[in-house]
């Protein structure tokens, strides 16, 4: 037991081990999970006759990318219509390529994005993929939206029943601007008399 | 007594920050040559501002001493500890250039959360940044996993002779082979090897879905980066889940794992040593930790039944597991996801996972599964102590390359950077709720800043967050990635050689009342005698002049030695 006396580090330990469990029970146990009880609204229109496909009776919730990303599991298989701008790339989502994956931007919170998955005929509309210096094809898409995919293994996206182009992209490469490159060349073109000077002293004094 | 920092110090440790700033500069030149070849012609010249600040700065630097000699321990580890910081102000100069951040500390913070592969990211829009800017992002993520001063060491920049102490400095103690020159330059071998492979399967995985060729390229270079240096960047805003590739989550699976697995025990299987491997105390704690662990998720997970099948909920869930294990960070779910299809039970293991961490000597944050190893350990010879009679001594014993025997000083260091990292995450709770955060988030974000882990909700980092507690993030990263002992102590250096020395006035009065004191003990003194000044010279060469003072204090001769220059 004198091992076990004298080790003040334990009791220290023991102490802090306690006070994790306790916080943990408080923190993850007590606090009821409000987090996850987030309502949207309006109530979303989910798929009327139940057959996953988009009928023209079903009305789609209109709601923005940023709504989506900020959805709780009460929205999942919801019949949604939203706006973005097309980003990044065209990713096969089965062995035939006949659907793909396209990711699609907030244009209000560039960073707010949701996956699509959609016909190889629809993303064919697609002119330009957003990335540096380029400004994607803006769409309008309506389809099902899933928390957690049963069909993707619990995936966060939407499947798309129609897609519509609302603008093309467009591209912007940069302008080769020998003036931009002044403040650099001053900065390095001192350093590396600086470390001349360093070089010519430290021979100086072997 | 602690010690100031001199002038001489400062100078010396001024010098090696320069070099180890020139290094980074040439480092610049990957994302300027990035930008060139992509004809991101904005970009380079943001790069090239950067290289000529960095080589401006550590230039003017290297100037403050000619001839700096070797460091000490002392200058070591301020040199250590200061160079995460002072690099990370430099890369910000072309990133917050880019116009991705909404302030300027937003980019200091995913600076500091790049170098110390943290992986946490405030960027603005990142599905639009540039390839060089991506580029750069894992460059730091390349260089500060594999640590600072073992990049700088392998380059030789320290001088062949480098010591220990710079190695040990930046949280590692693993010497694979006995210079540690040579460690760091097969640690970086290692990496290089790994990365090269890792990089040409995920390079086929992303064009075979599709991806262009050139892009499919720079991906995988960086989606292997960040998965072995353990770091947490990603390419795309939705991180994994962006390439909806099982086979690609597994690659990335096995090279997070490697990653956080001590490199010191692949220098011994490279040797043929292979019991090594399987019987290493770390390697069983991993294997053991991490059957728990996938246990607790996977049924905590079901319990929920928002995934549909165990296919789902394995894929989603083992994922999150080893990237939060690793303290890597990256994601095959959104943060949205995060917080609501995953169960508060499953929230709060990750949580768990992340704290404890991977391997000691590896690319990995947390407390580190061999301390856990060796706790448990200790504890196992402290209960085997309490129920043997009296007289038995009990001894412990552990595999880590070779047998080793458990002694209290290993079980005490492992203690204390237990405790340390323990009361860190509570501090940085406590500093979240403080600002106003909900309890959870606190605890989740402080243990993702402090461990390096990178997994956080979203509900509080992120962009434009508060200032104070942005900046106590970025102490947390930093801290963290030292393992607190480096960064503790450099701030108490900077405190101590900042702190006003005594006025000439208090001085005397001292002075005065110790003469007293001397007087009141020995009695006046009575007789007093000099010699002649004797010239003499100092050990670094320097002429001065010695006096030997013999003054009679009661009964006793007392001599002063005076030296003058």
């Amino acid at each position: 037991m004198k091992a076990l006396k004298n080790n003040k580090i334990w009791l220290i330990a023991a102490v802090l081990v306690v006070i994790l469990a306790a916080l943990a029970v408080v923190v993850f146990v007590v606090i009821p999970q409000a987090e996850s009880n987030r309502q949207l609204d309006p109530v979303p229109a989910v798929d009327g006759d139940g057959d996953g496909e988009a009928d023209p009776e079903d009305l789609p919730v209109v709601i923005t990318i940023e709504e989506l990303n900020t959805a709780n599991a009460s929205f999942d298989g919801a019949y949604v219509e939203f706006t973005g701008e097309v980003i990044g790339d065209r990713i096969i989502e089965n062995i035939d390529g006949s659907r793909v994956w396209i990711m699609l931007n907030s244009q209000r919170d560039a960073n707010a994005s949701i996956a699509v998955v959609m016909s190889s005929a629809d993303a064919d509309m697609i002119d330009t993929f957003g990335a540096y210096g380029k400004t994607g094809t803006t769409l309008r898409v309506r389809g099902y939206f899933f928390v957690a995919c049963p069909e993707h293994a619990g995936g966060f996206d939407v499947h798309a029943a129609s897609v519509d182009v609302l603008a093309p992209g467009s591209s912007n490469p940069d302008e080769f601007d020998i003036n931009a490159f002044i403040p650099g060349a001053i900065f390095l073109g001192v350093g590396i008399l600086l470390l001349a000077l360093f070089i010519y002293i430290r021979e100086r004094l072997r | 007594m602690w010690q100031r920092l001199t002038l001489y110090d400062a100078r010396v440790i001024g010098h090696y920050l320069g070099l180890l700033l020139i290094a980074f500069g040439v480092a610049m030149l990957v994302p300027f040559l990035t930008a060139v070849v992509m004809t991101e012609w904005q970009v380079a010249s943001r790069y090239f501002l950067g290289v000529g600040v960095a080589v401006f700065v550590g230039s003017a630097l290297r100037l403050l001493r000619i001839q700096p000699g070797k460091l000490d321990r002392q200058q070591a580890l301020i040199v250590t500890g200061l160079a995460w910081i002072v690099l990370a102000f430099v890369a910000t100069v072309p990133l917050y250039l880019s116009g991705h951040y909404m302030t300027y500390m937003d980019c200091l913070f995913d600076c500091v959360s790049g170098l110390t592969t943290t992986g946490v990211s405030i960027i603005v829009d990142l599905d639009h940044l540039s390839t060089a800017d991506n580029m750069f992002r894992f460059v730091m993520h390349l260089i500060g996993g594999l640590g600072l001063i073992v990049v700088a060491l392998s380059l030789g920049l320290f001088g062949k002779g480098a010591g220990a102490s710079l190695y040990t400095s930046e949280a590692r103690s693993e010497h694979v082979v006995p210079n540690v020159v040579d460690t760091a330059k097969l640690l970086a071998r290692i990496t290089f090897f790994v990365v090269i492979i890792a990089s040409i399967l995920i390079f086929v995985f992303c064009w075979v879905m599709g991806m262009d060729p050139a892009r499919a390229g720079f991906h995988a270079l960086w989606l292997s980066i960040t998965g072995f240096v353990t770091g947490g960047f990603a390419p795309m805003s939705q991180s994994v889940a962006y390439y909806h590739s099982f086979p690609l989550e597994i690659v990335l699976m096995l090279l997070m794992t490697m990653g956080a697995v001590n490199f010191a025990v692949y220098a011994e299987v490279r040797r043929g040593q292979l019991k090594e491997f399987t019987k290493d105390l770390e390697i069983r704690t991993t294997v053991i930790w991490l059957i728990v662990i996938v246990i607790v998720i996977t049924a905590s997970l079901a319990t929920m039944g928002i995934f549909d099948d165990a296919f789902a909920l394995i894929r989603r869930g083992l994922f999150m597991v080893i990237a939060a294990f690793t303290t890597t960070g990256l994601q095959n779910i959104t943060s949205d996801q995060l917080v609501t299809v995953f169960s508060s039970g499953a929230f709060f293991t990750l949580a768990l996972v992340m704290a404890v961490g991977g391997g000691v000597g590896s690319t990995s944050g947390g407390i580190k599964l061999n301390r856990i190893g060796i706790i448990f350990k200790s504890a196992v010879a402290d209960i085997k102590q309490a129920v043997s009679p009296d007289t038995a001594r009990v001894s412990v014993s552990y595999n880590r390359i070779g047998r080793r025997v458990l002694t209290s000083e290993v079980a005490k260091e492992a203690m204390t950077i237990f405790v340390l990292y323990c009361a860190t995450y509570f501090i940085g709770a406590l500093v979240g709720v403080a600002y106003g955060h909900d309890a959870v988030s606190a605890l989740f974000e402080s243990i993702a800043m402090t461990s390096n882990g990178g997994l956080v909700t979203g509900n509080i980092v992120s962009p434009g967050m508060d200032v104070g507690l942005e900046t106590f993030y970025i102490l947390l990263m930093w801290a963290g990635r030292l393992e607190f002992l480096t960064f503790a102590a450099l701030i108490v250096k900077i405190i101590v050689s900042f702190k006003p020395r005594p006025g000439k006035r208090a001085i005397e009065k001292r002075h005065a009342a110790f003469k007293e004191e001397m007087s009141k003990m020995m009695g006046e003194p009575s007789t007093e005698e000099a010699n002649e000044p004797t010239a003499v010279v100092s050990e670094n060469g320097k002429p001065g002049v010695m006096t030997v003072q013999k003054v009679k204090r009661g009964a006793k001769d007392v001599r002063f030695i005076n030296l003058r220059k």
